[in-house]
């Protein structure tokens, strides 16, 4: 990865919650990562690790209490409010947990469009990127006029991303982008993502289904206790010996890991889709 | 919000926390009642504003908290403070306009000034005294010794058990709102909402982009909580059981002495038209 770009890059943060009072709470301690431009990174860690705190610091929602990071080139310094705030936050969008209960428009067309006109874009201009960015996220046009409260909540959800999208970012961050939808539900998102991700987009989640950092990521960033434990890639992370993470092993994994063992001799000892290996194994005598 | 600790339980183990609530909510209504007696001699007021600071002062020591607290609540109220500066400058409702002095061509009375500082000064007393009890006290102890207070008004048929219920609710809520209103108001922030900056139409509107999310959200919940407590069959008109049973201790007792010796000082005083030097 010598030759990347990076897109940001966080020296030595930290972050402390309500300092001098009881409920004082180290979030983050010492977090060095840097994040390549046109990844597509994971980060894993049990409830409580930091990894919200971690994504929030990205567009400088939450500042780092000690250290430093780099965001497209603006540094962000500990407890100062960049300047560039909005710059940051155009360039990084932040698509929260439950993104679906910040919608407030009379209609979808208007929701999609806050963003990009709170960005100084003209009407016409949003409204061309309202369209867009609907469109991006897999609904049609038919859906502009409706309100945002007559929607499924995937629907919602959808609207939601949008929102984020019109505003052009060059990269997403999203907090569990699949929390609460089923597989099926979970699946159409995250194929969302790819795709944009093929476009060029750098994509950074919060997630805990494994499955998904198998078949998505191209890095993986674990955290514990507030701190950075390993960055590495998910063939790596789940194929790779790292006893001391104790990460359970996704379904795809220990099928793969349990047939070498048989000794049956597969093409590829890392796979990372399901589909391949189903025709990897109708290939075998 | 997770750095916001003000008007908020802190838990700690002090002689405060372990009074009884009702004795607490006794002594803050006479505390209160006693800032809001005058004298009207300059010097006995102050006198007695004294007296009552370093009271005040020394019960917010014994809670643990600190006067950087106090005044991270007060920080909210500062434009309120000016405006009655300003008010009770331009418009002084003093009976004795004598002396004054001229700014800028405003004459200031002396009288106005000493009236402003005795309502801020009363306001952070007040204020202190509401932290003091916030602080030192769980919300649902809080409403049980309101319970307890209203238990006499059964005999009209006040709803007492179903006030307090509803007391306990919307204290219980206040803190799920505020994470609420945190996680929403990042999420507008993310969306190039400035919630502190621009002008005044952008600022109405990125009100609007909180304030409608978080309507429907307390809906939902309120929704969803009446839902699961008829599940639950919960029944208002019911005899309850307790977990938590307030006890009343012998260092009650002895606040109690401590705060009645206060208040009936107090009263004795102004009964007699107590007046220094006078």
């Amino acid at each position: 990865m010598g030759e990347s770009i990076m897109a940001i890059k966080l020296e030595h943060v930290f972050h402390t919650y309500a300092k001098h009072s009881p409920f004082q709470f180290e979030a983050l301690r010492d977090v060095n990562l840097t994040i390549d431009e046109g990844s597509f990174t994971a980060i894993i860690g049990h409830t409580g690790s930091g990894k919200s705190t971690l994504i929030q610091h990205i567009n400088a929602l939450l500042l780092p209490t000690q250290g430093r990071l780099e965001v497209n080139g603006i540094s962000i310094e500990a407890n100062q409010l960049p300047k560039a705030v909005k710059k940051i936050r155009q360039y990084a969008g932040v698509v929260f947990q439950f993104p679906e209960a910040q919608l407030f428009e009379e209609t979808v067309e208007q929701d999609v469009m806050f963003g990009p006109i709170n960005i100084g874009k003209t009407k016409a201009e949003a409204k061309t990127l309202a369209k867009t960015a609907l469109i991006q996220v897999g609904l049609d046009e038919s859906f502009l006029p409706r309100s945002p409260f007559e929607l499924s909540g995937g629907e919602r959800r959808r609207v939601a991303i949008a929102g984020i999208l019109a505003m052009q970012p060059q990269v997403l961050i999203l907090d569990e982008p699949t929390a609460g939808l089923d597989a099926e539900g979970a699946e159409t998102m995250m194929n969302l993502f790819s795709n944009l991700h093929q476009q060029g987009m750098t994509i950074i989640f919060v997630t805990h289904d494994m499955e998904l950092v198998l078949k998505y990521a191209t890095d993986v960033v674990v955290m514990a206790e507030g701190r950075v434990v390993i960055q590495t890639n998910p063939e790596d992370l789940f194929y790779g010996e790292h006893p001391q993470l104790h990460i359970e092993k996704p379904p795809l994994v220990q099928l793969v890991q349990a047939c070498l063992q048989q000794g049956i001799k597969l093409a590829n000892q890392r796979y990372r889709n399901l589909d391949e290996l189903v025709k990897e194994i109708k290939r075998l005598p | 919000m997770a750095t916001m600790t003000i008007g908020r339980y802190m838990p700690y183990q002090t002689w405060m926390h372990k009074l009884d609530p009702r004795l607490k909510l006794f002594a803050m209504i006479t505390f209160m009642i006693t800032i809001f007696i005058r004298f009207n001699h300059v010097l006995t007021d102050l006198f007695l504003y004294g007296v009552i600071f370093i009271i005040i002062a020394t019960l917010m020591k014994i809670t643990k908290l600190t006067f950087r607290q106090l005044f991270k609540q007060l920080k909210a109220l500062w434009v309120m403070l000016i405006f009655l500066l300003m008010i009770n400058i331009l418009i002084p409702n003093t009976q004795d306009i004598t002396d004054y002095f001229l700014v800028l061509g405003f004459r200031i009375y002396y009288a106005a000034l000493l009236q402003t500082f005795y309502i801020v000064f009363r306001l952070v007393l007040m204020i202190a005294l509401t932290l003091i009890l916030t602080a030192s006290t769980r919300p649902l102890d809080l409403t049980y010794a309101i319970e307890w207070y209203l238990y006499p008004l059964k005999v009209i048929h006040f709803p007492s058990h179903e006030v307090a219920m509803t007391m306990s609710i919307a204290l219980r809520f206040i803190p799920t709102l505020l994470d609420e209103t945190n996680r929403i108001m990042k999420a507008q922030a993310s969306r190039g909402v400035d919630f502190i900056h621009g002008k005044l139409k952008e600022k109405l509107r990125a009100i609007v982009s909180l304030i409608v999310p978080l309507f429907i959200s307390a809906f939902q919940r309120s929704e969803e909580l009446a839902n699961a407590m008829e599940a639950r069959g919960y029944d208002p008109t019911a005899k309850r059981t307790r977990y938590r049973l307030l006890k009343w201790q012998p260092r009650d007792t002895f606040a109690l002495v401590g705060v009645s010796l206060y208040f009936l000082g107090f009263i004795f005083l102004y009964a007699n038209g107590f007046v220094i030097g006078g």
